[in-house]
Order: C-alpha cells, then structure tokens, then sequence
C-alpha cells in the first residue's frame, strides 16, 4: 500500500537533513504507528505522505503509483486528522461536516451517523465554539471517515480523550483495520501503540531505528524472566526467576505451591523503556 | 483481513463543479454568518439615502464613484478578513487535504463576494435611477472590477498574519491601484492612467450615464480581464507560497 525507500526531506533555509533516508513499507490493512519525540521528524514524514510537502528525495509509492504523479483524486482515497482539531467554529458540527463532505467527489457517509459513532449525536446543531476539546478530537475524526478512505492518517488520535472515549476511537481504528483500510498512527503515546499497532517505527534525528510488532520488540528486548511478590509472614518480598529451567526451580515451585504469591509479572520491556534503549531519547 | 481494491475509487458525474457551486455556497453560507449581508443592507441603505439627498445633477457622480469605492472593492477588505479568519482558526491545512482545488478555492471566494457587491451596488443604482437601458454596463462593471479587487485582496490577505498587518498593506496597494479616481475628481490626469485596471471599471460605470464609443467599452473590458488574469496569478501563487507552505517546502498540487 505504502512503499518508502530513501526519503530525504530538507526544510528550506535549514542546513540539515529532516528526514535522513527513510525506508518502510506498509502493507494494505495494517494500523502503523510513527514513535517519537517532538521535531523527530514524524509530522514531516506524515505531511509527505499526506501530500502537503512535494520537496522530498527519495521514492514514495502509494497505492501502487508515485505519490508525485497522484492528482487531486488522491484525496477522495485519504483521510486525515491532524493533531489540532480545527473546524470553523461559527458553523454547528453538523454544518461542518456538511461543508468538508462537499469537497469529496465520491460517495459520503451521513452526517449524522458519523456523529453518533463517536457519541457526539446529540450536539450535531451545538456551534463547534462550543464544543470541549474531547469533542472535537471526535469530530476531527469524524471528519477523516466521512468519505470512507482507504488510508487513515491520525496524528495523536487519543489525545485529549477521556478513558471511556479514547477506548471509542481505538475500536472504531481496529474496526477500519478489519475492514481492510491501512492505518497510519503518529503518536508519543506508547500505550495506543502498544494496544493497536500492528508494527512501530522509531524515528529519532529523521533516522528510523527500529521498525516492528510491538510485541516482538518488547519478547526480543526484554528480560525473559518473572518477577514474583509473595508475603513472608507480614513482610512483602520480591523474587526473580530467569523462564529458562523455571519449571525445575525448586525455589520457584514452592512459592507456587505455598500461596504466598500475590503477583507474577514477565519482565518484558515496555515500549517506553525499549525506546529509551534504542534511542537515548525519551518520548517528550 | 478484508482484502478490498486499492485503486482509487471513481469519482461521482460531474464532481469538479459540483464541489465548486457546493464551495460557493458554503463561502456565502459563511459571510451571511460573519453578518457580512445584513452589514452591507445597512451601509446600502445609507448610500441610498445620500444619494436621494444630493441634487440631480450630483447623483451621477457619486453613485460612479461610491460603486467604484465601496461595494465594488468591498472584496477587497472582506475577503482578508475571510482570509484571516480561516487562517486564524488553522482550517486551511484541512481544506486542502480534500479534492478542493487552490483554484477553486479561490473562484469560490472571489465569486461569492462578487455576489455581494453586486447585490450591494444594484440595490443602491436601482433604488436612485430605475432599472434602464444601461443596466448590463453597470452589472459589468462591477462585476469585472470586484473580482480584480478580491483578487488581489486575496493575495495581500494571505501574505499577512493579523488583521492590523491587512489593513497597513491595503492601504499601499489600493492606494495605487485607484489613482484614475484623480481624473474623475479632475484633480490629475495622466495617459499612464490607461495602464490602471481602475480605469477600465471608471468607465464602464461612467458610460451608464454617459454612454461610451465600442472602442472604449472593448478597451474597459479587455483591460480588467487582462488585470483579471494577473491577479489570479498572483493570488494563486501568494496561496501556493504562504498557505500551502510552498516556502516551508510545501505543495504544489
């Protein structure tokens, strides 16, 4: 679906590189997530792929053609939510999304529908000055569905959400990606990549370091161990045990067999931790 | 995972203009919101007024000058505040992440206001002198002289990031570009004046009291198309530098 090799992107006036040859493919029905902190070069990756910048190096092939020699029609075939939920806020929801539907030369979703996805059916004729900015994270994604593209582009698709709305929007995502449409997160949050992701690229310095499923980055990076916290008359101990052997681990078996075990977790990485140690960065 | 097609989808009959009169629309649908009708009921109204104050002799005059001034070049300033406001609420990038075309955007807002001066400019013309005759130089007129000046009013607008920042540089640009009004206040002429679009909307508005030779009216509407396509350029290409982010290494789509 999304086939980039060597992409290099340099912002005019700038000495150096953004993007400094890029490589990754994502195939169709997949939901991919960009990781990495602030001027990484995720957002300049993303307004590639979304068209909005033409200066680049290197080849971006998207559905099967050069993104160079896609016309305006690219746009019926993606949606994208942009970070910032913007909207013309003397217009109701409904009114807008009125407006942005005109602008698609192929069949549309309804309105209304959309809204009641997302649980916004009720403030559909409530002006968007109005709206919190959950709100609008929601009609923001409205938006990006409502001509049913074939690739979705997110940048922070969670954030601003409540729990109850946030666990929304990663089902309508994972419900798209069943559909077959192609996903393409840009996020910090570790946990929505951990949770949807299909695979995960790094991208530090406009360099990516690391591209693959979440949870084989965290089995191939992490410890292959338990830890165990087990009550020792009132005290709370903890114990490590390596998987390897575990199931002849004399010490282990009786902790098992005592009921003194009160938590067990695998010493896999986390995503933030993996980060940190491929990169030296955090996430901010 | 379902395995659907990835080419792109067809697109419905006759989408392109669809999507412009529906642009259109939504761009009027707009200014009515930002009270921009009910603003030009009241100042129309007042010219009105003025207008049946003024002895005959003067009305002519006036109503030429006020045409000219006001509801022809009322693009002009509200198309930067349309601009400006667009820009303020960051909905550019989302418009231009649809099929909605640099072009048709502009058509849209240029047609649009257009719709207002016109509306504007007969309602005063028609409530002092009547329909007559003379009426499709008038029509013409404003209509070629308001889509130059929102035209170019455009690409002031986009260039600027505050209202205050408008406001400074419209007062250059429509200084020069109404300097013909000298002739007609018989302050100054000048043969350069012919270069002036200005000079081609004078006339066809004048020569609904004073009726014009063809060769002029050719002249008049020759020289405000040919104005026309410049300031379309030039709007087009502010847009492609200053919103699209072609100086940021934008698009050219």
């Amino acid at each position: 679906m999304i086939e980039v090799n060597q992409l290099r992107f340099k912002y005019p006036r700038h000495k150096d590189f953004t993007l400094k040859g890029l490589d990754f493919h994502i195939p169709q029905g997949e939901i991919f997530g960009f990781l990495g902190p602030s001027g990484a070069g995720k957002s300049t990756t993303q307004k590639i792929l979304i068209g909005m910048l033409k200066r680049y190096e290197g080849s971006v092939r998207i559905m099967g053609k050069q993104l160079k020699d896609h016309g305006r029609d690219y746009y019926n075939a993606i949606g994208v939510a942009f970070e910032f939920p913007n909207f013309y806020s003397r217009f109701t929801a409904l009114e807008n999304l009125d407006l942005f539907r005109s602008l698609y030369d192929v069949k549309t979703e309804e309105p209304k529908k959309l809204l009641a996805r997302v649980s916004l059916e009720e403030y559909g004729h409530m002006k968007v000055s109005d709206f919190s900015k959950g709100m609008k994270m929601r009609l923001n994604l409205c938006r990006a569905l409502m001509h049913r593209p074939d690739i979705l582009f997110l940048d922070e698709p969670t954030s601003g959400l409540d729990p109850v709305n946030a666990k929304t929007v990663k089902d309508i995502i994972l419900q798209l990606k069943s559909l077959g449409n192609t996903i393409i997160i840009t996020t910090h949050n570790m946990n929505v990549a951990e949770e949807i992701c299909d695979r995960v690229a790094f991208i530090v310095d406009g360099e990516i370091r690391l591209i693959d499923a979440p949870r084989a980055l965290k089995v191939r990076e992490g410890k292959k161990a338990v830890r165990l916290e087990y009550r020792e008359g009132t005290a709370l101990r903890q114990a490590d045990y390596q998987l390897e052997g575990i199931g002849d681990n004399e010490s282990f078996l009786r902790l098992l067999r005592n009921g003194s075990i009160e938590t067990i977790h695998t010493q896999e990485a986390s995503l933030d931790q993996l980060f940190i140690q491929v990169t030296g960065r955090t996430l901010t | 995972m379902n395995n659907k097609a990835i080419t792109l989808r067809p697109r419905l009959p006759y989408s392109g203009v669809r999507r412009f009169f529906s642009s259109w629309r939504q761009d009027m649908k707009l200014q009515f919101r930002h009270h921009f009708y009910s603003a030009y009921l009241l100042i129309s109204i007042a010219y009105i007024i003025l207008l049946r104050m003024l002895p005959d002799t003067y009305q002519a005059k006036l109503n030429v000058l006020l045409t000219f001034s006001d509801p022809s070049m009322l693009g002009f300033f509200f198309i930067g505040g349309l601009i400006l406001l667009e820009k303020g609420q960051h909905i550019h990038d989302n418009l231009f992440v649809t099929p909605h075309s640099p072009a048709s955007y502009i058509w849209s807002k240029t047609i649009s206001l257009t719709c207002l001066s016109l509306i504007s400019s007969l309602f005063i013309h028609i409530s002092t002198f009547g329909i007559h005759q003379r009426i499709g130089a008038f029509i013409a007129g404003v209509t070629l002289t308001a889509v130059f000046f929102t035209l170019v009013g455009l690409g002031v607008a986009v260039r600027c990031h505050t209202i205050n920042g408008f406001f400074f540089s419209s007062v250059v640009y429509s200084t020069i570009l109404v300097l013909p009004v000298l002739e007609i206040l018989q302050v100054y002429t000048s043969k350069l004046f012919l270069l002036f679009p200005a000079t081609g909307s004078l006339l066809l508005l004048t020569s609904v009291f004073e009726p014009i030779s063809g060769a002029d009216s050719v002249y008049a509407v020759s020289s405000l198309l040919i104005w026309i396509g410049i300031a379309f350029y030039w709007a087009y290409s502010s847009l492609q530098s200053n919103i699209l982010g072609d100086a940021k290494g934008g698009r050219d789509a």
